[in-house]
């Protein structure tokens, strides 16, 4: 078990004293000339409809484990209560545990039905590391459709605990196509991209389920959700292609073009490391199926 | 009173003083942090300055026993680009390149994504050592630029980079949140710490009010409901309820 130290040396606390001053002041410095904040409304959140249409197609959606930890004595010697609660302690002691901070998500779970032809019960590497301890090669996974088809895509999300305090509503699934352009940030001593996205209409897509509900204090679990993707005849070029809490946010997304046709540079700015968001509780998308598409993958190498 | 009913009673008796200490259900860790916002008015806009003291090394099961990152992960009003999450992040790579990054997000996806050069190179974070991530504001309250400082307790050496938020993304933000967590989705996006510990102090500006922690984000956030997909084995102490200008916090 790893414990925090019990102290610093002093010529540290010093500098370390000198230096927050230093840099307080300067905080508090760049306040002098604030004018005092205005308030906002809260954005409404629905709480939908559409949670009867959930309850019908998806009544198992959340696994929520309860302890229920009342026994009944009357009439049953203290030697059985005893050794209920033995029992009953354990059930609890396991709930509880599971509730660690350090206990890591529950593992994704195969994708039921025959939805998605493709399974990959591992999750597909939708951008990956490909170097070595000091270079970079990042290679992402490209999704290819062909013109006037329909493809599907299998999502698992993993529930993470949810907090007694934690904020909490619906989520909405969905899958978007972009039209998008990049712009290579300059002039701040690093590297980045400016992104713009512009929804296509050239793909019509859906989610099955497109919600679901959560409460407060469960934890574990997972759903799964399919997409479906339409593209039009007579559409075809580079795009790209999200869903809720897609991680990349950003996929590489092609229609009408064979492998030989794609390059990393038809994807400016798609090739960066990023951190990615997830809207509570659920974690990142994990991709453990998809049909009527081909996956390809394409590298980009980075200077170390 | 019956024999096996007074052995009852001691099996029931050894059973409760042999249990082990109550753990809560939840505590505060990985990627779910205390929200840091002004009280009474969680609706104020707010600056945020946040120091982490590192009081052991920090080492993951990364390559080279990096790839973490403290994220300063702050929540935005509403606002015209719908920019709702903005990450202004110091995190030490598989080379040990200390470097900052500032990423802004919509509901459409990511608005920018910045990377700086390396601050510095190190085996990994030292016991000692010391990271800033401050965000810098207008008359409008909007963030207009961010610093990132790194001490190297062993050099006393300060190295710093900041980073002017271009025009068009300028927005007040309302709660941040420190999380240290994987480097990013590609780079380790769960660190196991072997080691690591410190403290995080969060500092308020005197204009704008004494701070808090609060289990959710403001609901004056234009998407309260969002959180780094990056986790890790960290947790963070307990708060006190009681507002005040600097606040701070055990890690390990």
């Amino acid at each position: 078990m790893r414990r925090i130290g019990s102290s610093t040396s002093e010529s540290f606390s010093k500098s370390i004293s000198v230096l927050r001053q230093r840099l307080v002041e300067k905080h508090r410095n760049s306040y002098a000339y604030l004018s005092f904040s205005k308030a906002y409304s809260p954005a409404p959140v629905s709480k939908v409809a559409l949670m009867n249409h959930l309850n019908a197609v998806m009544p198992n959606r959340m696994m929520t484990r309860h302890c229920r930890c009342s026994v009944k004595s009357h009439g049953i010697s203290l030697v059985v209560v005893a050794a209920l609660s033995i029992l009953v302690i354990l059930a609890c002691a396991s709930v509880v545990v599971e509730g660690l901070p350090h206990s890591r998500p529950v593992s994704s779970q195969p994708i039921p039905g025959s939805q998605c032809s493709t399974v990959i019960p591992g999750g597909l590497a939708l951008q990956s590391d490909t170097g070595n301890a000091t270079t970079t090669i990042v290679q992402d996974a490209v999704f290819v459709m062909s013109p006037g088809s329909t493809a599907e895509l299998c999502v698992t999300y993993n529930v993470t605990q949810i907090a007694a305090a934690q904020s909490l509503s619906d989520v909405l699934f969905s899958a978007k196509v972009y039209s998008f352009s990049t712009t290579p940030i300059t002039g701040s001593g690093g590297k980045g991209f400016m992104y713009s996205f512009t929804n296509y209409t050239g793909v019509l897509t859906g989610a099955d389920p497109e919600i679901a509900s959560f409460s407060q204090g469960s934890t574990g679990g997972a759903v799964n959700v399919v997409y479906s993707l339409t593209a039009l005849s007579g559409t075809n070029g580079f795009y790209s292609l999200s869903f809720t809490n897609s991680c990349p946010s950003s996929m590489p997304f092609v229609i009408g073009s064979s492998a030989s046709q794609i390059s990393d540079t038809d994807f400016p700015g798609f090739f960066m490391p990023s951190s990615c968001r997830a809207q509570i509780p659920l974690s990142t998308g994990i991709v453990t199926g998809y049909s009527g598409m081909q996956v390809l993958w394409i590298s980009q190498g980075e200077s170390p | 009173m019956r024999p096996r009913h007074v052995a009852g009673i001691a099996l029931v008796f050894l059973l409760v003083i042999s249990l082990p200490v109550y753990i809560p259900a939840y505590a505060y860790s990985s990627n779910s942090n205390y929200y840091m916002g002004i009280t009474p008015n969680e609706c104020s806009n707010t600056g945020s300055e946040t120091n982490l003291e590192f009081t052991s090394n920090m080492i993951t099961t990364g390559v080279n026993g990096n790839q973490w990152s403290a994220q300063a992960n702050s929540y935005a009003v509403p606002n015209v680009r719908i920019i709702d999450f903005m990450q202004f992040n110091m995190a030490i790579d598989k080379s040990g390149h200390v470097y900052a990054a500032v990423e802004y997000w919509t509901t459409s996806g990511e608005l920018f994504n910045w990377n700086s050069a390396p601050l510095a190179t190190v085996s990994h974070v030292y016991a000692g050592d010391a990271f800033w991530i401050i965000t810098y504001l207008n008359v409008y309250t909007q963030v207009v630029q961010a610093e990132f400082d790194y001490y190297r307790a062993a050099t006393q050496t300060l190295y710093s980079v900041t980073y002017n938020i271009p025009g068009y993304a300028w927005v007040p933000l309302v709660s941040w949140q420190l999380n240290i967590v994987g480097e990013n989705n590609l780079n380790n996006p769960y660190a196991t710490f072997v080691t690591g510990s410190g403290q995080i102090a969060y500092t308020s500006s005197t204009l704008t009010g004494q701070m808090t922690g609060s289990g959710m984000a403001s609901s004056c956030a234009q998407q309260p409901i969002v959180w780094t997909a990056e986790q890790s084995n960290m947790a963070y102490g307990s708060l006190s309820p009681i507002p005040s200008w600097t606040v701070t916090q055990n890690f390990w």
